[in-house]
């Protein structure tokens, strides 16, 4: 039995500790958001967080989750709220949509651990997750315009450490 | 005449005679009254034709024919549907259709979704269709308000009269009882609230959201799931086998052996695949295991040499006229197989009943795959139900389904509803791959280095020869006999390997696109039986690469500029002249490019759009960085300006792949690559800045799903020449 946090939730599974976590999330816990696309790491469909960071599932055996957290496209937020989902639908990034859920998953962290990538960041973060439509100029656009809209949400702090106003015109 | 006799002689004249989108004198039906049951009747609805239904709730639903896969004929077909109800896009619910004889695709005679042609062949059918239900509703409310139908407006699902409204809901069942109009007028161009400005894709945020269901997640919750063993080398079948230890692997259910393989079922796919490793089976080998890449392009060479092959067009006096040239010139240029490697594998689900099968694929044709589950299962096509599901990429591969037999087939031995999963490697090896091509090219020229004389000449397999046999179910009467279907169905490497030409071999070569007096295109068909399929601009893809970096060639040769010379080659084209000279504009052909930049030109019109691209490139020990792609288009009226430029984008990554990266090769039949560290992909880090600019037009829409491939590897292959002075003629772009 291996118990985890999914999506903020206690879960447990009772499977083979080999199996990877992408087929217990599919088959077993029945949430499809996360893709199989290789089954050997190398395009990304099946990136989740664990513990925040981006991971592939595919390759990612339960038993190394016990105890931790693990965060899917089901649990990024609620209704497509997330800022990098807001720029992916607002530079029309999808295409056939199946790996970008994978996609999605690995900007986030990224922009998790650095508000302000540079394109550079950007190459090294992203250069795991595949896109056979080739949706790759406006990925990198939606995470730059991801990134402005997480600074503009986060107070911005002085040096004193002093929060500043959202909205500096009011 | 039926519609299946219509079907039948459409299909085969769409794919036998010229034309890069022929298409037939057919149109799709305006209004229902076929005799076949549309596939999603819901009672109370109205339902004016097969694409539209309005519920008494005013749910306005609009059934889509055309497979979604990325192009965007979810958003695209909608906004032709929204612009004559006068409707916001986002209003209207969208559905996908079942199979039904009104939506055949008529460029193909079969309810395919290919070509580039879902916006070209739905462009006045669907505005028509969506116009006359605008006029009828229109109709009804005047009737009740007892006034004019010019005093009334439509808005938003609502017709209004000052200050009065009805909405569609309360009018369809007075509308249903009205004749429909002969003539209903279609919104013009001034008036468009839509067409030409709807840019926000209705499939964004399902997609973003990871709700999008596509094939692999539509049969997750009731379905039990396959994997399947199959030959090492594409089409053996099993001698014996021995799959006790592996009945006994966790969650195994039922282990079953069908044509293609053995099939493991079980309650999680990955158990299942892992007990296919504990089954010991002996194979029956094809004949292709006795070919490897190496004797294959040796074949090619000899049949070149050898053949004359079919003529697929002679102009003037043909390759005859190359005596009298000036000078000549020759080249041979070759490419090899390509996989589609569509990010979803395939995959398909089946739930067979004593008396019915409902089935869930992944299909870029439907009828085809409710004929073949109909062979597969011994039911007939009226208990068939295919539900088509958004798809993780098509690129052609969708039209050839092997998966969705494969999947009733286990269903009918196992007895069970189940889930067949492709695994990657098997998605990488038992594709219906793009044909791997060898040409001879020669040019006859005149003193000033203008063209005389252009001839082609190619080999390689048939797409058609292994189409046929698929499809055969779809396109022959429902009353054929199983077994005359597949006889039938049998024919087609015969007939494709002689009797006709498959035009998808030579086209693009066939249309020549420049002014030439004589030109000869001859093609001499070679299959070692490895399967080959339409491959994202199928023919095009490899002849753009072709005949667009022999252009260069010749440029070279008269010592022009590359693009002077191909526009001297265009006065009798002018859409393709017109493109190419807004590309010199806007690429700054003229001005020299940055230190350490090489640029390269190619102007090659597909699926009755003009395009014309510049990439810009650097070569570094070797390698090839491709920093930037200028590429106009001219593809008539533009429905979603978005859309049209994502998918132009899409074919130049697409293209680059091909271009830089992808080769299948065989070894004693086996095909060698297996999963994406083999059969690499372009990655983010190598997509090159993209800049793309669309020529205004009034024309009718035409194709752009992949009329951004083809250009591309020339394109980059022409600036290596520009930086090397070394001529790269085979795919991929190898420079050692």
């Amino acid at each position: 039995m291996i118990k985890f946090e999914l999506n903020g939730t206690p879960q447990t599974l009772n499977v083979e500790p080999d199996m990877p976590l992408l087929w217990a999330l599919r088959d077993f816990i029945r949430l499809t958001g996360t893709k199989y696309g290789c089954g050997q790491g190398l395009c990304g469909a099946c990136t989740v967080h664990l513990n925040g960071k981006a991971i592939r599932s595919c390759i990612t055996p339960v038993s190394a989750i016990e105890g931790q957290k693990v965060t899917t496209i089901e649990g990024l937020s609620e209704d497509a709220e997330h800022p990098v989902q807001q720029a992916w639908i607002k530079n029309n990034v999808p295409q056939c949509g199946y790996c970008q859920p994978g996609q999605i998953m690995s900007a986030s962290a990224l922009l998790a651990s650095n508000s302000a990538p540079t394109d550079d960041d950007i190459d090294r973060a992203m250069s795991g997750n595949l896109c056979r439509c080739g949706t790759y100029p406006r990925i990198r656009q939606a995470i730059h315009d991801a990134a402005k809209a997480m600074q503009l949400a986060t107070p911005a702090k002085t040096t004193l450490g002093k929060e500043l106003p959202n909205d500096l015109t009011s | 005449m039926s519609k299946q006799s219509l079907s039948r002689r459409s299909f085969i004249k769409g794919m036998t005679t010229s034309g890069a989108g022929l298409v037939v004198a057919c149109q799709l039906p305006m209004i229902s009254g076929c005799a076949a049951r549309l596939p999603h009747r819901k009672e109370n609805a109205w339902e004016p034709n097969a694409w539209l239904q309005i519920t008494p709730s005013n749910d306005v639903i609009f059934y889509l024919h055309c497979t979604e896969m990325g192009q965007g004929t979810f958003t695209g077909l909608t906004t032709l549907i929204a612009e004559e109800l006068k409707t916001a896009p986002h209003l209207i619910t969208v559905k996908t259709s079942g199979v039904h004889p009104d939506y055949i695709n008529p460029t193909y005679g079969i309810q395919i979704t290919g070509g580039s042609t879902s916006i070209k062949n739905t462009w006045d059918p669907l505005r028509v269709a969506a116009a006359t239900t605008r006029e009828m509703l229109t109709s009804a409310a005047a009737n009740r308000w007892g006034t004019a139908t010019s005093n009334c407006r439509v808005e938003n699902k609502q017709v209004i009269f000052g200050e009065k409204t009805f909405n569609f809901g309360e009018l369809s069942n007075a509308a249903s009882e009205l004749s429909p109009p002969k003539n209903p007028a279609l919104t013009p161009k001034d008036s468009y609230q839509y067409i030409g400005k709807q840019n926000q894709r209705l499939d964004s945020k399902m997609k973003a959201a990871g709700t999008a269901t596509f094939g692999i997640d539509a049969g997750v919750p009731f379905a039990h799931k396959a994997a399947l063993l199959r030959c090492p080398v594409r089409g053996g079948k099993v001698r014996s086998y021995d799959a006790s230890k592996a009945l006994i692997a966790p969650g195994i259910i039922k282990i079953v052996a069908i044509d293609n393989g053995i099939a493991a079922i079980a309650d999680s796919w990955w158990r299942a695949k892992k007990a296919l490793e504990l089954i010991n089976v002996e194979w029956e080998y094809p004949e292709l295991k006795n070919h490897s890449s190496d004797s294959i392009s040796k074949q090619y060479q000899e049949i070149l040499a050898e053949e004359t092959g079919t003529k697929a067009r002679k102009n003037g006096d043909g390759a005859n006229a190359l005596a009298q040239a000036a000078s000549v010139h020759r080249a041979v240029y070759e490419v090899p197989y390509l996989a589609h490697a569509t990010m979803e594998p395939m995959n398909c689900t089946v739930d067979l009943q004593e008396d019915h099968c409902e089935v869930w694929a992944p299909t870029q044709g439907p009828d085809v795959a409710a004929g073949l589950v109909e062979e597969a299962t011994g039911l007939r096509r009226s208990q068939i139900k295919i539900n088509t599901t958004l798809m993780g990429g098509g690129f052609g591969r969708r039209l050839n389904q092997d998966y969705v037999f494969e999947a009733a087939q286990i269903a009918r031995a196992s007895g069970l509803t189940v889930q067949l999963i492709w695994s990657r490697e098997e998605d990488t090896k038992y594709d219906f791959y793009r044909p791997a091509v060898m040409a001879n090219i020669e040019a006859g020229l005149n003193s000033d280095g203008s063209i005389d004389t252009w001839s082609y000449k190619s080999t390689g397999p048939s797409i058609m020869s292994y189409t046929f046999q698929e499809a055969a179910g779809a396109v022959l009467p429902a009353w054929f006999p199983d077994g005359l279907v597949r006889a039938t169905g049998n024919l087609g490497p015969t007939i494709y390997g002689g009797m006709m030409l498959d035009h998808s071999s030579v086209e693009g070569s066939q249309e020549y696109h420049y002014d030439t007096p004589n030109v000869e295109v001859r093609y001499a068909h070679h299959d070692v039986g490895l399967p080959v399929g339409f491959w994202r601009s199928v023919g095009h893809s490899f002849n753009g690469f072709f005949l667009e970096s022999f252009m260069d060639e010749l440029a070279h040769n008269a010592k022009a500029d590359p693009v002077d010379y191909r526009l001297q080659h265009l006065s009798n084209n002018p859409r393709q002249q017109q493109t190419l000279k807004l590309l010199k504009e806007k690429s700054n052909w003229s001005s020299p490019a940055k230190p350490g930049r090489y640029r390269g030109v190619a102007s090659y019109p597909s699926f009755h759009s003009y395009i014309s691209q510049m990439a810009e490139i650097s070569v570094d020990n070797n390698e090839i960085t491709v920093h930037r792609v200028v590429c106009v288009l001219d593809c008539g009226t533009v429905i979603n300006p978005d859309i049209v430029k994502m998918q132009i984008e899409s074919g130049i990554v697409f293209g680059l792949t091909a271009a830089l990266k992808g080769e299948i090769t065989l070894k004693d039949g086996e095909v060698q690559q297996s999963n994406f560290h083999d059969y690499q992909l372009l990655r983010l880090t190598e997509s090159p800045e993209i800049e793309i600019h669309v020529i205004d037009s009034d024309e009718p829409p035409t194709g752009v799903g992949e009329p951004g491939v083809p250009p591309i590897a020339a394109a980059v292959a022409n600036a290596y020449f520009a930086a090397t002075g070394k001529r790269l003629r085979k795919l991929p772009l190898t420079t050692s």
